[in-house]
């Protein structure tokens, strides 16, 4: 008893943190200034099993506003995350009261240990928190311009958008190694095909978002990059040998994890010729304990990609056994995109096993050491992200004007002309010029520098291949024009760039995204690839186009069919 | 495939921005509903809805509502008649009614504008037409300055607002609410006067100049779409009028808007205003549309 006052007492004149990461209210064992070493013991000695077991879960929720079956899970269980996926962000200021009510629930909660909350914002291509958050140029642009200045100040300027809206963790950067040209889900999620250029960049885009306070997540480990085309939708099966993974595929990760990385996100791929057998990554132990946790030594969270996702559910197990086979292979946190039942069977069975196997309730309290731990390093300091994020001020910061200004520059400094045969290009007098791409960016940009084109939109999905409705309707109209300036984004839309030069071949290609479907239209004479997206890089690959400026950059992955 | 009236999602988002681009100068305020700096999609999307009609897979008209009863019609290939219904108006008429509580304006391109009135079941409380003027010609430097020569006196100094000028700015802001938007001046509500303002300065390119430290005159954009920014809230104090102030800061606006950013201007100005029309004139705009906004009584 006496003990207990004591303790007490010393916990309560230790309380001095700053204003601005402390919470005003909830427990205050989480914000004492005992070292985190320490303190992960005494927060631990506080928690029921119940507690504990909930750390290791990251949910997502329907909505804009929190669900109640989410608000439930962070109250009365104490989950550890969640994760903010796009439909979550259509509104950012409601987006940042929804934030601001989880983080209230989980700091009033029994365990007061406030919630990692989570997203996509890798820049480029995956931009899951929309509305008026910047639009980057993405990796593969910055592998263009080679630069780690530019890396580093991407990622602070993502991690500052999501430090206003309270979004403590990134799952950025994707330090995928894009040995494969056909692996279209990653694609310019890249960084590069080199695996030390990968890593340098990839060290780089963490630092910068450390130094907004947001937690990074390499991904997709141990490395997605060498995914085959058919995997769209399904489990990817990696053929490689542990060498060729080791050397080129898990470089980015032996280079960040020695630099303090503080998380990594598993992917479900499969690597049959090193485990003999096809079970996803994130399901056996073979890559979480021998290869991450003994060879390179990491000690960090290692989070489960969406184990809602095909190439999870491809095993054939039920959720519920699935989840349970995560956490005995050695993810720290499990996620699932959509929020379960609080009382329903998933939970349940979590519980029944963590009751009954005292090795899968060691090793969970081993996850939740980890798991304490980057929160106590992460969510307590100075530089924090501030639990409870201020939505009248959200419009005001975001987007950052200083990022936006330097997004634009970057995307300026990696565009690359890879074939010159009409640069600079202005039309003749009466030369009839046509814009056709499936991004609204690209036909707005394009009319602006070139006021008398007339503009073609045609849509960006299906992604792979284009209807034969489409394919006549702009071979009909690329017709009765001199030139067409096209945007190159897909394989739908090199199918119809090839049915376009059947009719006509006077074609200038802007590449958007991975410029690899480059590889395939050698009769195209001038070609610059733009690796963005968005108005930014559009400007950029005009720019070069006009003769404005001198392009900079140079393609990361090789553009010759090999 | 058809034709019929759908209403927007977001799939639907690039065709129809598409659409309005292809429509621009008149279209320049639904373009930038649609998509405006890094937003793309309604700003928000529980108070905003746009219908669109398709014939034969092609987007031919598209209306946008939001939930102050303003609506803004856009229809291709019109040839001008007034009195031809839009599309499939019987299509639209529940839709309006779906979501729309109670109309206050619609406006847009004069015989767009006068379509739609049939479909609205309420009595019209006050029509005002417009000439819509678009300059986009490249060289015009020196036709502006044949007709503005030499500065006028005292000289004015003028500025790019920054979102931190609200304050300064209100009163010029408020002056033109007043006199240019309000039907009823006593109506005028300083709390949402100065959000409109704020909201502007953060979104919009505005200039303003100083006599001294005191504003006295400003023009911004209120609108920026693919090829055209929309002009607007063009004010001058009533003490400083007619000696060319606003057109020193349209002129730099619309310097800037070229330069920067590759844009070429457009407004709409009062009929009755004869002055304003004919500077617009001077600094190289030229009409393009007979354009209208109607104001309906409550339900």
């Amino acid at each position: 008893m006496i003990l207990k006052t004591a303790a007490a007492v010393w916990i309560l004149t230790s309380v001095t943190l700053s204003a601005q990461s402390r919470p005003e209210t909830g427990s205050s064992l989480f914000w004492t200034e005992t070292p985190a070493e320490q303190l992960v013991e005494q927060l631990i000695s506080t928690m029921n099993d119940d507690q504990i077991l909930s750390q290791v879960l990251m949910l997502g929720y329907r909505g804009m506003k929190p669900s109640p079956d989410i608000l439930t899970w962070i109250e009365q269980r104490g989950i550890g995350g969640i994760k903010i996926f796009g439909w979550n962000t259509g509104n950012l200021p409601e987006l940042a009261a929804g934030i601001k009510t989880m983080q209230k629930g989980a700091v009033e909660s029994k365990s007061g240990i406030p919630l990692f909350v989570a997203t996509d914002q890798e820049g480029g291509w995956v931009r899951h928190v929309k509305d008026t958050t910047s639009r980057t140029p993405g990796n593969m642009a910055l592998g263009a311009s080679g630069l780690p200045y530019d890396a580093y100040m991407t990622g602070y300027y993502i991690g500052q958008e999501l430090r206003i809206l309270g979004i403590n963790m990134n799952f950025a950067p994707t330090v995928d190694v894009y040995s494969n040209p056909e692996a279209h889900v990653i694609g310019p999620r890249a960084f590069s095909s080199d695996p030390v250029a990968t890593g340098t960049l990839g060290m780089a885009y963490m630092h910068g978002m450390e130094k907004a306070g947001v937690i990074s997540t390499a991904k997709h480990f141990p490395g997605h990059g060498g995914a085959e085309v058919d995997s769209h939708g399904a489990l990817p099966k990696i053929n490689v040998d542990m060498e060729t993974l080791w050397e080129r595929d898990l470089v980015p990760y032996r280079m960040t994890v020695k630099e303090g990385l503080s998380a990594i996100m598993a992917g479900h791929l499969a690597f049959p010729n090193i485990t003999g057998n096809d079970m996803p990554a994130t399901l056996i132990p073979y890559f979480a304990k021998n290869v991450l946790r003994e060879r390179l030594g990491f000690d960090g969270i290692l989070i489960t990609d969406d184990l809602l996702m095909q190439g999870a559910l491809q095993t054939g197990l039920p959720i519920e056994e699935i989840c349970v086979q995560a956490l005995k292979s050695g993810n720290d946190m499990i996620l699932l995109s959509s929020t379960p039942d609080p009382n329903g069977s998933l939970w349940r069975r979590l519980r029944e096993e963590y009751r009954r196997n005292s090795d899968f309730r060691e090793q969970i309290l081993e996850s939740v050491r980890r798991i304490l731990r980057v929160k106590l390093e992460n969510l307590r300091n100075d530089n924090a992200v501030p639990i409870f994020p201020d939505p009248g001020r959200v419009y005001e910061r975001i987007p950052d004007s200083e990022g936006t200004n330097f997004f634009f520059q970057q995307a300026h400094r990696s565009v690359s002309l890879i074939r010159n045969d009409r640069v600079p290009y202005q039309p003749a007098k009466n030369e009839r010029v046509l814009l056709a791409g499936p991004f609204t960016a690209f036909l707005r940009t394009g009319s602006r520098v070139y006021p008398s084109a007339d503009t073609y939109y045609f849509p960006y999905t299906p992604f792979y291949s284009a209807s034969t409705e489409e394919k006549n309707r702009i071979a009909e109209a690329a017709g009765s024009y001199d030139t067409v300036i096209f945007c190159l984004a897909n394989p739908s839309s090199l199918e119809l760039l090839e049915t376009i030069a059947k009719k006509n071949r006077n074609v200038i290609v802007i590449s958007a995204l991975t410029p690899v479907y480059l590889r395939e239209i050698s009769w195209v004479g001038t070609a610059i690839a733009a690796y963005g997206y968005d108005t930014p890089s559009f400007e950029a690959a005009f720019s070069v186009l006009e003769g404005e400026i001198e392009a900079y950059g140079s393609t990361p992955i090789p553009m010759q069919t090999p | 495939m058809g034709k019929a009236w759908s209403v927007m999602k977001t799939k639907h988002l690039d065709p129809i921005i598409s659409f309005s681009a292809k429509e621009e100068p008149v279209s320049t305020a639904v373009s930038w509903r649609l998509e405006s700096g890094t937003r793309k999609g309604l700003r928000d999307p529980s108070a905003e809805r746009v219908l669109f009609h398709e014939s034969d897979g092609a987007i031919d008209g598209i209306v946008y509502l939001n939930r102050s009863g303003l609506i803004l019609p856009l229809f291709k290939d019109r040839q001008g008649s007034q009195k031809q219904l839009p599309p499939d108006s019987d299509m639209l008429r529940p839709l309006f009614r779906r979501y729309l509580h109670s109309v206050h304006s619609i406006m847009g391109r004069q015989c767009d504008v006068t379509s739609l009135n049939p479909l609205i079941g309420q009595n019209i409380r006050k029509a005002i037409d417009y000439h819509f003027l678009a300059d986009d010609r490249m060289e015009k430097t020196e036709i502006i300055d044949r007709v503005l020569p030499g500065p006028p006196q005292p000289e004015i100094e003028i500025h790019r607002a920054k979102p931190t000028d609200t304050d300064k700015l209100f009163e010029l802001h408020k002056g033109y609410e007043m006199e240019e938007v309000l039907l009823d001046p006593d109506s005028f509500n300083p709390t949402a006067s100065m959000m409109q303002l704020k909201r502007q300065l953060q979104e919009q390119i505005v200039f303003y100049g100083t006599i001294g430290k005191t504003p006295i005159t400003k023009a911004g954009t209120n609108a920026i779409g693919w090829r055209y920014a929309q002009i607007g809230g063009v004010y001058t104090v009533p003490e400083y009028r007619r000696r060319g102030y606003a057109a020193q800061v349209v002129r730099s606006l619309m310097a800037l808007l070229e330069k920067e950013r590759r844009l070429h201007s457009c407004l709409f100005v009062k009929k009755r205003n004869r002055g304003a029309t004919e500077l617009y004139r001077a600094l190289g705009f030229e009409e393009r549309e007979q354009f209208r906004i109607t104001y309906y009584h409550p339900h």
